[in-house]
């Protein structure tokens, strides 16, 4: 009997194993730059940058939410009109002209973000405004801004709390809407954002721990302004170097900005996440599953050729055409 | 709790420890007031200064104007133009560079009608233009202005800044990064023409009516939000002096001064706040010295009122303005100079910052005084020195109301109705209605036509005097100088009347609250009713000595000493007196002009206030005297 139930037991856990292991079905990802105005550009900069990576790496725009102020490109203050840059360098423009912006200005708001988490959004909501994730689909999920302790500044006037984070994230891991989250923030006390986090599969980073700020990497002087800010600077230069079939792992990302370059302490919450973070792939994130289907009874079709018969075309008949009166008297027709 | 009224509170023990104590603590506060005020300098107590608004970005741009040959041309033409417009603007040059460079360019027409005979008429145009922003809503506007001033007028001339605002405007009009419009503004006869501008802007009349006609604008930008002043009086600049006090003591955001002596330091000019740079000693106490003579020198400017450069006017309206002046020579040793490219630099650098604004100037300080171009003292840091001077007047107050209820409630022959509140009232509003009158006095003169022909010295200042030194007779007409009690609460009133005065003023121009407030709280305290001869003497002597009208003599006086310190005693009297009747004639002028409102609040409340505490010197009676006896005694 005992013997019996060991069995049983060590079957469970396969199956269980099995089950954990499972990899996603598909990807998606939601990058938010919360903040608007002139002097946070570099936020709008981190964040196109990170759009920019993830289509890269294979997350077609249908399976991105990108959400920013979008006042960037076209500021009056702007030197370079319709262009935005992450380095002064400005030989990426990452404002290009393949940038589906899902929700711009005044859009950008805590409600419609957590609505767009838990998908309670309006009947009526267009696709590409919603996150159309099931219990398959990995999300990344990106936010930008200006942090304090326990809340992210949206906007002028909004702010959400790392609860209302921590909440709406349970209500997605509720309502199946993910596989696995990787939650990734460059803001001042970022670390306070996933604190409260209490939902499985979920793996969190933060540029800076509670009570330190995160600082802006380097200005652009033709622009004037900070372009980029540091973590987001040193996770991108790691990103560039990735492509859809390398193996770089997770944990590699993880470290990417020290703190001798980042001034502040990157955050990186493991606790939730099941998974050895050396031995999944970033691109699990980043890239892209696109489902194919192997086929496994082949068949040989063979082209038949045909000869092309040299057949005359009989010449057609040219057409006849009648006058018809332009307007008819319908008094005149016998109906 | 009791009512101030109820009897019994006189029981209690604060009260008791009030009454035993309330002289102490009296000289304790004064003195420590005053201390406190010294220590305020001391780099300890303040702080350095640092950019509150983010949206400034200041200095991150790369400077890019180059166009210094272009203002040397500009200012030799203009110099050539000037010789043919000798005492006025050379309008149609300015309209057409500003047209040539591309600009919407107008003309706005002015007259002021002098304050004191209405026929006499002043014009004067100013020449402005407006850059419209590229690709912004015109909703907002910066100014870049600047003072014409003829060869004949006295003040150092600015011939260069008006070179360097025509080169940065044909700099800025090529540039597609501009989200406000900017407004280039070239005014004439000094202030009054800022003023009329202003007036004109915004369609107000911030003085008196019919005085200065401000014309109409026939162009204009959007919501200004910052103006810089510009006074340079050579084309090569060896320092650059902030300017910043405006018209009753208002200051601009701390942002704004910041910004100005960022880009000067950026391009390497000496750059200076009152006339002198940084310094940096090891002494404390040296240092100390010099951080206290410099924030001296600013609060001796913001306690007049007036402002020291056309700056000052735009603070009423919300907008943070200041001055640049820069001179050729420099008091620094081995200091570079800047030429046109270094100015027009620090003005593009100033400008663009001011294009990153998104809002109104709020975030940093619109109260703080200045020890030096780099730390600030803040309002919480200086305003307890005024609050524990004139904290003593109520504490003072306070124990004589009590002391006189403990009196009343031990009933020695008198009752509470020996106090006759109906006319301590009439005396206190009769003074105060004797001040109105004085401040109406010019207005008065003004329109008495007959008058015309005596000079405005004479027509304004004698009347004013006369009515003063008449005021002061006023104590032997009060009846009540002979009841003790009365007197008493009159000098409650006052007390209340000055303290509530002076926070009030320090408040709003805070270098002026505490100058009235060291002069007049220590020789207030001293003041009480009574019988010694000598006391009341001594009292009588002391509050005469600081009647505003003599303390302005003393001010003068030591003025005049300082500036002629070569001449006689005798001249220096006589310049010294005809300086303080000019001071009191630009005083009312400032009033009726620009709305400066020192005179309204010396002659309305100060004098007033003088002549209570006055007749409360000036009090009469005998312990145990009845009130009988002095009721035979007719009231005025």
């Amino acid at each position: 009997m005992r013997l019996i139930t060991t069995y049983f037991l060590v079957f469970l856990i396969t199956v269980i194993q099995a089950f954990s292991n499972k990899s996603h079905t598909n990807n998606w990802a939601v990058l938010v730059d919360t903040s608007r105005f002139w002097f946070n550009y570099r936020h709008v900069a981190n964040v196109l940058s990170i759009y920019r990576s993830v289509k890269r790496l294979g997350i077609p725009d249908s399976q991105i939410i990108l959400m920013i102020a979008d006042d960037m490109a076209c500021n009056p203050r702007n030197p370079r009109p319709a262009t935005v840059f992450n380095n002064a360098d400005q030989h990426i423009n990452v404002y290009g002209d393949d940038v589906e912006v899902d929700y711009r200005g005044y859009e950008v708001t805590v409600e419609n973000f957590v609505r767009l988490l838990t998908g309670r959004l309006p009947p009526g909501t267009p696709r590409s405004k919603q996150l159309l994730s099931d219990e398959g689909s990995n999300v990344l999920i990106y936010l930008t801004g200006h942090g304090g302790d326990g809340f992210l500044k949206f906007q002028d006037s909004e702010e959400i709390t790392s609860q209302e984070m921590a909440d709406a994230l349970e209500q997605m891991w509720q309502k199946q809407r993910y596989n696995e989250i990787f939650f990734m923030i460059d803001t001042c006390q970022a670390a306070s954002m996933y604190e409260r986090f209490y939902s499985p599969n979920i793996l969190a980073v933060g540029s800076s721990l509670v009570g330190e700020d995160s600082l802006s990497h380097h200005v652009d002087s033709s622009i004037g302004v900070y372009i980029i800010d540091r973590y987001t600077y040193y996770a991108l230069e790691f990103l560039e170097k990735v492509n859809p079939q390398s193996d770089r792992s997770l944990s590699e990302f993880l470290k990417v900005c020290p703190k001798s370059v980042c001034i502040s302490t990157v955050g990186v919450r493991k606790d939730l996440y099941n998974r050895d973070p050396s031995r999944v792939p970033i691109t699990d994130f980043f890239g892209s599953v696109r489902p194919i289907d192997i086929l496994h009874d082949i068949t040989n079709v063979t082209l038949v050729q045909r000869k092309r018969a040299k057949s005359k075309k009989p010449k057609a008949k040219p057409k006849k055409y009648m006058y018809v009166d332009p307007l008819v008297n319908f008094n005149s027709l016998n109906v | 709790m009791g009512l101030l009224t109820d009897p019994s509170t006189g029981q209690g023990k604060f009260v008791k420890i009030l009454l035993k104590y309330y002289v102490h603590a009296c000289i304790l506060l004064y003195v420590s007031g005053v201390l406190w005020f010294l220590a305020i300098a001391y780099p300890n107590m303040n702080a350095n200064t640092y950019f509150s608004e983010n949206a400034l970005l200041p200095g991150l741009v790369k400077s890019q104007f180059r166009e210094d040959r272009e203002a040397s041309r500009y200012h030799e033409e203009f110099l050539d133009e000037m010789k043919k417009y000798p005492d006025s603007i050379p309008y149609p040059w300015l309209l057409a560079k500003f047209k040539q460079i591309g600009l919407d360019a107008y003309m706005h027409n002015f007259t002021l009608a002098s304050p004191f005979n209405r026929k006499d008429k002043f014009s004067g145009k100013n020449v402005y233009g407006i850059l419209r922003a590229p690709r912004g809503s015109s909703a907002e506007a910066l100014v870049l202005s600047t003072p014409f001033r003829p060869s004949s007028s006295p003040h150092p001339p600015t011939e260069p800044s008006i070179a360097i605002m025509l080169a940065f405007a044909k700099y800025a009009n090529k540039e597609k990064y501009w989200a406000k419009d900017i407004i280039f503004l070239i005014t004439e006869h000094e202030q009054v023409g800022v003023q009329a501008w202003l007036e004109a802007y915004y369609g107000v009349t911030c003085g008196s009516e019919n005085i200065l006609d401000h014309g109409d604008l026939k162009g204009r930008g959007g919501a200004i939000q910052a103006a810089i002043n510009l006074e340079l009086h050579s084309e090569r600049i060896g320092q650059m002096d902030i300017k910043i006090e405006g018209l009753n003591g208002q200051l601009p955001n701390l942002d704004l001064f910041n910004l100005a002596s960022k880009m000067c330091s950026k391009e390497g000019v000496y750059q200076t706040f009152k006339n002198r740079g940084h310094f940096y000693t090891r002494k404390p106490l040296l240092e100390w010295w010099n951080y206290f003579k410099n924030m001296l020198t600013m609060m001796a400017t913001q306690a007049t009122g007036i402002p020291n450069g056309n700056h000052g006017l735009f603070h009423r309206f919300g907008i943070q303005a200041l001055t640049l002046e820069g001179f050729e020579q420099s008091k620094a040793t081995g200091s570079s100079r800047i030429w046109f490219v270094g100015i027009g630099r620090i003005i593009e650098g100033v400008f663009r910052s001011l294009n990153n604004l998104l809002e109104r100037f709020h975030q940093s300080f619109f109260f703080y005084l200045l020890p030096s171009s780099d730390r600030y003292i803040s309002i919480s840091i200086y305003i307890p020195s005024v609050c524990l001077m004139v904290g003593t007047m109520f504490i003072k107050a306070c124990a004589r109301w009590f002391k006189m209820i403990e009196t009343n409630s031990e009933g020695k022959n008198l009752e509470t109705s020996a106090i006759r509140v109906d006319k301590i009232i009439i005396t206190f509003l009769t003074t105060h209605f004797f001040g109105v009158l004085i401040s109406n006095v010019p207005q008065f003169v003004a329109q008495y036509p007959t008058l015309s022909q005596y000079e405005t010295n004479i027509k304004v200042f004698y009347p004013l005097l006369a009515s003063v030194v008449l005021l002061t007779v006023l104590p032997l007409f009060v009846s009540i100088r002979h009841c003790k009690k009365s007197m008493e609460l009159l000098n409650i009133l006052a007390m209340l009347e000055l303290g509530t005065t002076l926070i009030c003023i320090s408040m709003n121009n805070f270098s002026l609250g505490l100058f009235c407030g060291i002069i007049s709280v220590p020789a207030a305290l001293v003041i009480n009713p009574s019988n010694c001869r000598v006391c009341s003497y001594f009292q009588r002597f002391l509050w005469f000595l600081i009647h505003p009208l003599n303390i302005l003599v003393c001010i003068v006086m030591i003025n005049t000493y300082y500036l002629f310190p070569e001449e006689n005693l005798d001249v220096i009297l006589f310049r010294g007196w005809d300086a303080t009747m000019q001071s009191i004639i630009f005083s009312i002028v400032d009033s009726m002009i620009y709305g400066n409102w020192l005179y309204g609040v010396i002659t309305n409340i100060f004098i007033p206030n003088w002549l209570c505490f006055w007749i409360v010197s000036f009090s009469v009676f005998k312990e145990g005297e009845t009130i009988k006896d002095s009721d035979k005694e007719k009231k005025e």
